[in-house]
């Protein structure tokens, strides 16, 4: 005779809560589990958490009760917990069109691919795409061609469904273009935030900043300019980051400061657009290390969203080794970071000099993902056991 | 002197629990096993171990699995941190490897059982809250899962298909690329 564990810790907590339960008369569960061959549902619960998302959705034909289990909200947000998607864009393909992959980072499969004639489908007006932009929850921004006249515009698209918006083009001019995607907890609304750089006849840029809530309608769909930022800025997506609804970017010096100290190291600083307020913050943060930010072989950060924190990895190329610095809090205007991972790099990283490892996500474990660009690979970073693996 | 320090380290040795399975059987483990599992772990921590842990949801074979299991992975884990002063980064990553080799094979033989005990394994796993066997035998369950259709799962599982037709459709439209 035995009776199935009712109960799962992570889901009930503390050893009384779980004997409390244990204790409790063995219910009518009990008969209909104890019949071999058939999944107990605490066995099933666990099992189901370990498939890939593409076996999962398939598997939801078997009956009632696997159907049920997996559209539980508390058994989704343990899943994708444990099965992180990361959404690629494919363009060196040859003879063909490019096309977004969706990759489970768990299994490292593909999920699904979605390609522009895919999306062409849809939405007339779809070119080829072109630049994967920002994403954010479930959506992604892409910028494409459009197929009439090959010019650049912005997309919003939903893999799961497969839903897709054409941003209004606004003040998309310049040289480059940037979207960044964050959702906006305190008003449940997904904003775009664009930044074109343009070039002055004084041959300096000048940043055009304009935000559009997406889902809006009427006047709520068009662009609305927004001031540019008082210091220099970069939006190239390694240093850019959204974490609850407040894009952090990095900031750099201009280029007439640092021909005087060249070699100093430099602590950059972050600017901080808050998407709820629409606004700059007035004052930027200083950021955790000081670094050579235009000696790119010596030095290398990355921002990244990590566990609802600002995550600024630095890959110090000479040491071999990538911290992971995360803000914990800001208390008058000053951040308090913590360095909460010191990732050693295995011999064979060194050639990484100009591709150091890109963090892309955490595990719900506490592992940490990263891309080899070099390698072509993604690898597993373990900080109990400080290995990749 | 020499006898204080013997003493000691006969005290040391002695941190040993008793477990008791669901028929009655007494299983001798070291602190280090037991605390494998986080259920017990907190039973230790709350000082009510003396005179033995009584396993009522878990059998002598099945508890006998689990042991040996938590014995591997205790000493494991106790090498790991024992060659991590001692060996420069280098040496210190070419054992861990052979380590985490070593483990890897104990685990595959391990799951060598058949799809019964393997439940029990999971049950087992998960009300003592071991997190590495929890992983270890669900993954198993799983890959043998993934690939199969439906219709395939309801035969290993005795499953009755209780969908009606046009709930099955809805599925479908639901997550329709999951079956491209």
């Amino acid at each position: 005779m035995r009776c199935p564990a009712r109960l799962h810790p992570l889901r009930f907590g503390g050893y009384r809560l779980a004997m409390a339960l244990a204790a409790l008369p063995r219910d009518a569960d009990y008969l209909a589990n104890n019949n071999d061959g058939v999944l107990p549902s605490d066995v099933l619960y666990e099992v189901l958490l370990h498939l890939p998302v593409k076996a999962l959705c398939r598997l939801r034909l078997v009956c009632r009760s696997w159907r049920s289990l997996t559209s539980d909200p508390r058994f989704a947000r343990a899943h994708s917990a444990r099965h992180p998607l990361f959404i690629v864009i494919d363009l060196d393909r040859v003879e063909s069109e490019s096309e977004i992959h969706i990759i489970d980072l768990y299994s490292g499969g593909i999920v699904k691919r979605i390609s522009s004639a895919d999306l062409a489908q849809r939405v007339h007006g779809i070119g080829d795409l072109y630049r994967l932009m920002s994403t954010e929850a479930s959506l992604v921004c892409v910028s494409t061609t459009t197929s009439d006249d090959g010019t650049v515009q912005d997309i919003v698209l939903n893999p799961a469904t497969g839903a897709v918006k054409i941003l209004p083009d606004g003040n998309r001019s310049g040289l480059v273009n940037s979207c960044i995607l964050g959702y906006v907890p305190s008003t449940g609304e997904y904003k775009v935030l664009r930044l074109s750089f343009c070039a002055t006849p004084e041959e300096t840029f000048e940043v055009a900043c304009e935000v559009i809530a997406l889902g809006g309608c009427g006047d709520e769909q068009r662009w609305r300019a927004k001031p540019s930022p008082e210091i220099n800025i970069s939006a190239h997506f390694r240093y850019v980051a959204v974490v609850h609804g407040v894009a952090y970017f990095c900031s750099f010096k201009s280029s007439d400061d640092d021909d005087d100290d060249d070699d100093d190291d430099t602590m950059p600083s972050i600017a901080l657009f808050d998407l709820a307020t629409e606004k700059w913050r007035p004052s930027t943060l200083p950021g955790p290390i000081s670094c050579h930010l235009y000696h790119l072989d010596a030095d290398q950060i990355h921002f990244n969203s990590f566990d609802g924190c600002l995550v600024i990895s630095h890959h110090k190329v000479r040491d071999c080794s990538t911290d992971l610095w995360f803000l914990m809090g800001v208390d008058n205007n000053r951040p308090s970071w913590t360095k909460r991972y010191s990732m050693r790099c295995a011999p064979h990283w060194d050639h990484a000099a100009f591709y150091p490892p890109c963090p892309l996500v955490m595990l719900g474990d506490g592992r940490v993902v990263a891309w080899l660009k070099w390698k072509y690979v993604l690898t597993v970073y373990d900080p109990s056991t400080d290995l990749e693996c | 002197m020499a006898s204080a320090g013997s003493g000691d380290e006969k005290a040391a040795a002695a941190a040993m629990i008793t477990l008791i399975s669901s028929d009655n059987e007494k299983f001798e483990v070291t602190e280090a096993t037991a605390t494998l599992s986080q259920t017990i772990r907190h039973m230790i921590e709350d000082g009510c171990t003396d005179g033995g842990v009584p396993l009522p949801n878990v059998t002598s074979k099945i508890l006998a699995r689990v042991i040996e299991y938590c014995k591997k992975h205790a000493t494991a884990a106790a090498g790991e941190e024992g060659s991590s002063s001692s060996f420069s980064d280098a040496a210190f990553l070419e054992v861990d490897r052979a380590f985490l080799e070593e483990l890897e094979e104990f685990d595959d033989a391990f799951l060598e059982v058949d799809r019964a005990t393997l439940f029990d394994l999971i049950l087992a796993a998960n009300y003592l809250d071991i997190k590495g066997l929890l992983n270890l035998t669900c993954q198993k369950v799983a890959d043998s899962v993934k690939g199969k259709t439906p219709e395939q799962i309801r035969e290993m599982y005795n499953i009755v298909n209780d969908l009606t037709p046009e709930e099955e459709a809805e599925i479908r439209r639901e997550t329709q690329w999951a079956f491209e």
